[in-house]
């Protein structure tokens, strides 16, 4: 087993959690308070947790620190039973870039590119062709309703559209895991409903996400709920379950 | 959907880095303008630098190949055994005139009697009753015996009149040439008078006044007759009084220094070295050094340009790398390694070099040949200065790229990301 790597251990059959924090917090230099409490959270394979809680309270650190953007100040964060500390910068992109997918609060897409264009990124690290790429990014747009407006520019679409656009972006890898900032911010009610509604379809595929939300759509759909408050969770998350 | 091993790191192809920089650079035309501008106004500026430096120096080189030495004198180093004797064969001209760069040669020498030799427009009186004004002012003209080679050498030109022929010289005619100043001198302006001008008291008609002698400008305030009339009136030269023959050859631009090696030789082979050859200083060293330093100075202002060009794209990459931070943690954040973003970083500012390199090097050369005609020069640039100059640009764009590249490269995707994509 010495030899086992991350990347086969991330595809054997779930044995542990997929996401096991353990006294994991954030603190940033001279802040007084912490971004993220320290805390434990472990979320198995297949599993659609949601966190709740207020703006500011620790919800997108906590996505952040699952997704690998961020390192933990204080404990340590352990990705299908591996620790995550000891990951070089090249295997925490490789992992960001195959294994993870993620939908920010503001879909952060590149403006004056096409729809297709937005949805290609991550798969252009992934060393396929062009041609690999355009089928991947077509496939993930129809998925989520898309189809049609492949070379619309980002200008051109409506909000909701546009958060399609970066789901599509988050699974053209066909992520294990997709991490959801709060992606109902911007968007009124029915488009909110159609956007949790893609993430629920993505979960039933057998993917884990976590949601961080304020809509209690998403948190109906949820096999968990996890409260955040004050940069620290609001009890124990096994409590939620 | 793909599903791939997860096992390798993310990687970027070349061409893949090439297109999305392209993609950025097209998606921001105005900043892609403002960063080439510098650029193109380095390389612009570097090219006209170096196309200025070649053709100053064609200029210059022709300016001073109007002042290369036409002229060799030559002179006999001994007196020999005068005056009977000559140190130069009769045919000396022939000889000269056969050395390749020989325009004409001939030969000359003033002519001193052991004694003040007067010149005058009118008969000296009976000594003792001198004091004309006139006279005195024609005492300063020196005479000078010279072949009609000698009038060719000079490069002597009559304002009036003619030049000695070899009628004239087989004949030992009495007549003689004034220089313009001296025939000012002595009042001799109208030649269909026919004026003499009395050397010695021996009478010699003016046929001729020498207007220009560019070759030899102490001929105007002379008065020249043939070698065989002033050998016939006053014997040969007498070195003893100072009369010593020499011989003066005009050649072609450049031809002198090769001339002035060979000319002994074709006088005398045998005795080479009994002859002085003297011929003014040459300019060229002068010009090297001119053409050094004006050389030098351009180039020192071009690579300054291109210096200049290379910050002006730094300094705007930078700026672009600050305002695009969230689009470079949104690449970090789906796959993209440090490498990548300094990779995409890079191609986009050798891009622009590129591209401003080829814009700048089609400017310089503009420049440089209005520059030229405005002058009525002939523009003169080096494709050696010219095909580099746009991957000078490119090379520039690159070294431009690296800081911010890496700069770019350590920004921190969930801090990036906190910010929206700048359009």
């Amino acid at each position: 087993m010495a030899t086992e790597s991350l990347t086969q251990r991330l595809r054997r059959p779930p044995a542990q959690p997929l996401i096991d924090l353990r006294r994991a917090g954030v603190s940033y230099p001279g802040q007084r308070s912490p971004a993220l409490q320290p805390m434990d959270l472990a979320v198995r394979h297949g599993e659609l947790v949601t966190l709740t809680g207020p703006a500011g309270s620790g919800k997108s650190t906590l996505l952040n620190v699952v997704g690998l953007l961020l390192r933990p100040t204080t404990g340590s964060y352990l990705l299908n039973g591996s620790d995550t500390a000891t990951l070089a910068d090249s295997e925490r992109t490789a992992l960001r870039g195959r294994r993870i997918g993620f939908v920010f609060q503001r879909p952060q897409l590149l403006p004056t590119r096409s729809a297709l264009d937005n949805v290609m990124l991550p798969v252009l690290y992934a060393g396929l062709t062009r041609q690999e790429r355009i089928t991947a990014a077509t496939g993930a747009l129809h998925r989520v309703g898309l189809g049609e407006r492949l070379h619309a520019t980002v200008s051109e679409l409506a909000a909701s559209e546009r958060q399609r656009v970066a789901i599509a972006r988050a699974m053209v890898t066909d992520p294990s895991l997709l991490l959801c900032d709060d992606p109902t911010a911007s968007l009124d009610q029915a488009a909110a409903a159609q956007i949790i509604g893609l993430l629920v379809s993505l979960h039933k595929d057998g993917r884990t996400v976590l949601v961080a939300t304020r809509e209690q759509l998403a948190a109906a759909h949820s096999s968990r709920r996890l409260g955040v408050t004050a940069g620290a969770p609001a009890g124990s998350p096994d409590a939620d379950a | 959907m793909i599903r791939r091993s997860l096992s390798p790191p993310t990687r970027l192809r070349l061409a893949d880095a090439i297109s999305e920089a392209v993609s950025s650079i097209v998606a921001r035309p105005a900043r892609a303008v403002i960063t080439c501008i510098g650029t193109l106004l380095g390389v612009a500026w570097f090219v006209t630098a170096l196309g200025l430096a070649s053709t100053a120096n064609g200029q210059v080189t022709t300016a001073f190949a109007r002042h290369l030495p036409t002229h060799v004198l030559i002179t006999p180093k001994g007196t020999g055994a005068v005056p009977a004797a000559s140190p130069y064969p009769i045919d000396v001209e022939r000889r000269l005139d056969a050395l390749h760069g020989v325009v004409a040669s001939g030969v000359f020498w003033r002519l001193r009697l052991g004694h003040p030799v007067v010149v005058s427009a009118v008969p000296q009186p009976a000594q003792g009753t001198t004091g004309a004004g006139q006279g005195a002012a024609a005492r300063q003209a020196a005479v000078l015996a010279t072949s009609p080679g000698f009038l060719a050498a000079a490069a002597a030109r009559v304002s009036q009149g003619r030049t000695f022929d070899a009628w004239d010289q087989a004949h030992r005619a009495q007549v003689c040439l004034a220089g313009a100043d001296a025939a000012k001198a002595m009042g001799i302006g109208d030649l269909r008078r026919q004026p003499a001008i009395y050397i010695d008291d021996v009478a010699c008609v003016v046929i001729g006044i020498v207007g220009q002698a560019s070759g030899q400008q102490s001929i105007l305030r002379s008065v020249m007759l043939p070698t065989a009339t002033a050998a016939a009136l006053w014997g040969p030269p007498d070195a003893r009084a100072g009369a010593v023959p020499a011989v003066l050859i005009r050649t072609k631009p450049g031809a002198a220094a090769v001339v002035a090696r060979q000319a002994p030789l074709a006088i005398s082979p045998t005795r080479p070295a009994h002859f002085r050859v003297s011929m003014p200083p040459s300019p060229l060293r002068l010009r090297d050094q001119v053409m050094s330093t004006l050389t030098s100075m351009f180039y020192a202002l071009g690579w300054v340009s291109l210096i200049i060009g290379t910050l002006s794209i730094a300094s705007v990459t930078w700026l672009s790398v600050r305002e695009r931070a969230a689009e470079f943690g949104l690449r970090r954040a789906v796959g993209a390694r440090r490498r990548h973003i300094v990779a995409h970083v890079v191609c986009e500012s050798a891009i622009l070099g590129l591209t401003g390199g080829l814009a700048g090097a089609s400017l310089g050369v503009a420049v440089v040949i209005l520059l030229a005609w405005a002058r009525a020069w002939v523009p003169v640039i080096a494709p050696l200065t010219v095909l580099p100059a746009p991957l000078a640009g490119a090379a520039a764009g690159v070294l431009a790229g690296l800081v911010p590249g890496l700069l770019a490269a350590r920004i921190q995707p969930a801090a990036a990301l906190s910010t929206s994509i700048a359009g």
